[in-house]
C-alpha cells in the first residue's frame, strides 16, 4: 500500500481575539506516525479538525498527494478519525457500526460482512461483534472505533487523545497495541495528545504546539536531544537552564562565563550571550579526580526516590537550582545537606534560543 | 423505614381523590338510564353508546378531531424537532434565545391568543376551516416538542454527527441514520403530547370555528350547554381511556428508551 501525502501549508484560524491557528504548515505522509504535542488550548484539535474538514480555516491551504482538498466536505475526504470519547453509536450493534461506512458506500451485503469482520479480527474483538456499545468496556469501545475508522479504507487516519479517557495501565497495553496496528495498516496516522511520555513513546515524528504555533517538528531524540528553544526543552521532560557569556571560541567549541564558573561548550555560540540547557540525567555525581569538562559543586536541597533513579534538587554556586538524576545502583541515598560534586560533559549540554516558543 | 408522616398521607390521598372522582362519576353517568346527564336510577343501559355509534353528528365530530390532531401532530413534530436540532447545533446564546421565544405559546394564555387568531384569520380567510384549526393547534404544540426534543438531544455527542461525517455520510444521511433514529423516542413522546394538546383543545376551536368545523371538544361542549344529552359522558369516558392509553405508551417508550 502507497500512503499518501498529506500537506497543510500555513493554515491560520481565529476565534474572536484567539488565534486557535497561527501559520501552521505540516506535512504528513510515507505512513509515518505523526504526533501532534502541546498543552491544552494550544490548538490541537482545531488543526486535526481542520484537515477532517470541521473547521473550515481562514488562510491557507490542504493538499492530498498535491491536490487542493480544502473545498471538500468531510464526507469527500476519505479520512479515518477516532474521536475523543470514541463517538460509537450507541444504537447500532458492533458489527453495525463497523459496516456504517462501507453500507454509506454501498458495498454488497457479502463483502460487507467479511470486512467487517477482517476490521474486528484486526483489533481482536470479532466475538463481541453483536454486542451494543454500552456493553463494552472503555479499551473495547476504543478498538471498535479504531476498527470503523479503518475498514473503509480510509487515505488518513486522524486520532484526537483516544487514550486520554483510558486508565494508566490499559493506556500503556493501548499505545503499544497502537504502534502495531500502524506497522500493520500502512496508512500515516495523525495521533493528538497532552502527554508527553505518550507522544515520544509512540512517534516517528512529533510536532510540537503552542498557542496555535507550530514550534518544532522532529523525531523523538532530535526533540528532546535538540530542543528549538526553551519551551520544546521544559515541555519535553525536566531540564536545567542557565544563561552565560561566551568568553573565548576554538576548533572544538567554546568557554563562556556563568555565576562566576568558566564552562565549556561544544558547538558554536549563536552570539555574545547564550542560554544553555541541560537535562537532569546527563549530569554525573563526580566522586575520584579526573572527570569531565565541567565541574561545580553544591549541596543537596531535596531527593525524592523514583525506584530507578533518585532526583535530586541541588544547589549550586552561581548556577542556582538544579536537577540531577542519580542512578540508585550508584550510591547510598543522598541526604539533605550533603555537598557533592558534578559534572557534564561539553557535549552533554546544548545551546537554544531564548524564546518560550512565541516567535519561533 | 417510617413513611411520610399520616397529615402529609391524608393530603396526598385528598389530591388524588379530587383528580380521579370526577372520572369516577362519568362512568356510571355513561351507563345511565335516565334521558338526561344523571346518575343510572333502575338499570345500566348502553344506549348512549349505541347512540354514540349512530349519530352521524358524533362521528363526524370524532373524525374530525382525529384529522385534526393527528395532523397538526405531524406538523409540530416535524417543525419542533427541526427547530429542536437547529438550536443544538448553533449550540450559543442564540440558541437559547430562539428555544425561550418558543416557549411564548405555552405562556401566553390561550384566550389570548385565541383572540390574537381570530383577527388574523379573518383576514386570511382561514376562519372557519379545517386547516385553520390544524395550523393553529400545530403552531401551539410545537412548544411541547421543542422542549421534549431538546431533551433528548441534551443526552447525544455531538461527535456522533461528525463521526457519522467522518465516515463518508453527507449532512442529510448522518441526519437520517445517526440523530434520527436516536431522537425517535423523544419526538414519538412530542407527537403524543401534540396530539393530546389538539385532541380536548376548545378555547382556540371555540374562537375560530363556526358552523362547519366541529371537534369533539366543541360538540360535547355544545351538548352540555344546550341538551344535557348524556351520550356526553359515554364520550368522555372513551376520552379517558384514548387519554390512558396513550400515557401508557408514552410510559413505555421512555422505559424502553432508557433501557438502550
Ligand atoms: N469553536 C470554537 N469557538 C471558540 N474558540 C475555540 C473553538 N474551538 C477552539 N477554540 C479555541 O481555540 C484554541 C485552541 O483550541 P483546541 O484546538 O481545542 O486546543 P487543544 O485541542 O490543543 O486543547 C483554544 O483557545 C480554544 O478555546
Ligand atoms: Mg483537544
Amino acid at each position: 500500500m502507497t500512503a499518501h501525502v498529506l500537506e497543510a501549508d500555513r493554515l491560520c484560524k481565529r476565534y474572536g481575539t484567539v488565534a486557535a491557528l497561527d501559520d501552521v504548515s505540516l506535512r504528513v505522509g510515507g505512513g509515518r506516525f505523526v504526533t501532534l504535542l502541546g498543552p491544552s488550548g494550544s490548538g490541537k484539535t482545531t488543526l486535526l479538525m481542520a484537515i477532517a474538514g470541521f473547521v473550515q480555516p481562514d488562510s491557507g491551504s490542504l493538499t492530498l498527494d498535491g491536490a487542493p482538498i480544502g473545498h471538500l466536505a468531510p464526507e469527500k475526504r476519505n479520512f479515518g478519525m477516532v474521536f475523543q470519547g470514541y463517538a460509537l453509536f450507541p444504537h447500532l450493534t458492533v458489527a453495525e457500526n463497523v459496516a456504517f461506512p462501507l453500507q454509506i458506500r454501498r458495498v454488497g451485503k457479502a463483502e460487507t460482512t467479511e470486512r467487517v469482520k477482517a476490521a474486528l479480527d484486526l483489533v481482536q474483538l470479532g466475538h463481541l461483534a453483536f454486542r451494543m456499545p454500552k456493553q463494552l468496556s472503555g479499551g473495547q469501545q476504543q478498538r471498535v472505533a479504531l476498527a470503523r475508522a479503518l475498514v473503509f479504507r480510509p487515505n488518513l487516519l486522524l486520532l484526537d487523545e483516544p487514550l486520554s479517557a483510558l486508565d494508566k495501565t490499559l493506556r500503556l497495553s493501548m499505545q503499544d497495541e497502537l504502534r502495531d496496528l500502524h506497522g500493520r495498516v500502512g496508512l500515516s496516522f495523525v495521533f493528538v495528545t497532552h502527554d508527553q511520555g505518550e507522544a515520544l513513546a509512540m512517534s516517528d515524528d512529533v510536532a510540537i504546539m503552542r498557542g496555535g504555533r507550530l514550534v518544532q517538528i522532529g523525531s523523538p531524540a532530535e526533540l528532546y536531544e535538540r530542543p528549538a528553544n526553551r519551551f520544546v526543552a521544559g515541555f519535553l521532560g525536566r531540564s536545567n537552564f542557565w544563561q552565560g557569556r561566551v568568553a573565548a571560541q576554538d576548533a572544538a567549541g567554546f568557554t563562556y562565563m556563568a555565576g562566576g564558573h568558566r564552562l565549556h561548550q561544544a558547538g558554536k555560540p549563536p552570539g555574545p550571550a547564550v542560554l544553555v540547557s541541560l537535562r537532569p540525567e546527563k549530569l554525573m555525581v563526580l566522586e575520584g579526580a579526573g572527570g569531565p569538562a565541567n565541574q561545580v559543586s553544591g549541596t543537596i536541597a531535596t531527593a525524592s526516590y523514583g525506584g530507578d533513579s533518585w532526583l535530586v534538587q541541588l544547589d549550586v554556586d552561581g548556577l542556582g537550582r538544579m536537577q540531577a538524576m542519580l542512578p540508585t545502583w550508584r550510591r547510598t541515598p543522598p541526604h539533605m545537606g550533603e555537598a557533592i560534586r558534578i559534572g557534564w560533559d561539553a557535549d552533554a549540554s546544548v545551546i537554544i534560543d531564548d524564546s518560550e516558543g512565541d516567535t519561533a | 423505614m417510617e413513611g411520610p408522616g399520616r397529615g402529609i398521607r391524608g393530603t396526598a390521598w385528598t389530591v388524588i381523590l379530587f383528580l380521579l372522582l370526577p372520572l369516577a362519576v362519568v362512568l356510571p353517568v355513561s351507563l345511565t338510564d335516565q334521558p338526561y346527564l344523571s346518575l343510572p336510577l333502575h338499570t345500566l343501559s348502553l344506549q348512549y353508546y349505541a347512540n354514540l355509534l349512530h349519530s352521524a353528528d358524533w362521528q363526524s365530530s370524532i373524525l374530525q378531531s382525529l384529522l385534526v390532531a393527528c395532523v397538526s401532530a405531524g406538523i409540530a413534530v416535524i417543525l419542533g424537532t427541526l427547530c429542536a436540532i437547529g438550536c443544538w447545533r448553533m449550540g450559543d446564546h442564540w440558541a437559547k434565545a430562539i428555544q425561550a421565544l418558543m416557549l411564548i405559546p405555552i405562556v401566553v394564555p390561550t384566550i389570548v391568543y385565541a383572540l390574537g387568531l381570530y383577527r388574523f384569520y379573518a383576514q386570511l380567510g382561514l376562519l372557519d376551516t379545517l386547516l385553520g384549526i390544524i395550523l393553529a393547534h400545530a403552531v401551539t404544540a410545537i412548544p411541547y416538542v421543542v422542549v421534549i426534543v431538546s431533551t433528548g438531544l441534551s443526552g447525544v455527542d455531538a461527535r456522533l454527527e461528525q463521526a457519522a461525517r467522518s465516515l463518508g455520510a453527507g449532512p442529510i444521511v448522518a441526519m437520517r441514520r445517526v440523530l434520527l433514529p436516536l431522537l425517535r423516542p423523544a419526538m414519538l413522546s412530542g407527537g403524543l403530547f401534540a396530539f393530546v394538546h389538539s385532541w380536548d383543545e376548545l378555547v382556540i376551536v371555540l374562537f375560530i370555528a363556526g358552523r362547519r368545523v366541529f371537534t369533539l371538544p366543541r360538540r360535547m361542549w355544545d351538548g352540555i350547554n344546550d341538551k344535557l344529552d348524556p351520550t356526553l359522558a359515554a364520550v368522555a369516558v372513551l376520552l379517558v381511556i384514548l387519554s390512558a392509553a396513550l400515557l401508557f405508551l408514552d410510559l413505555w417508550l421512555r422505559a424502553r428508551r432508557e433501557q438502550t
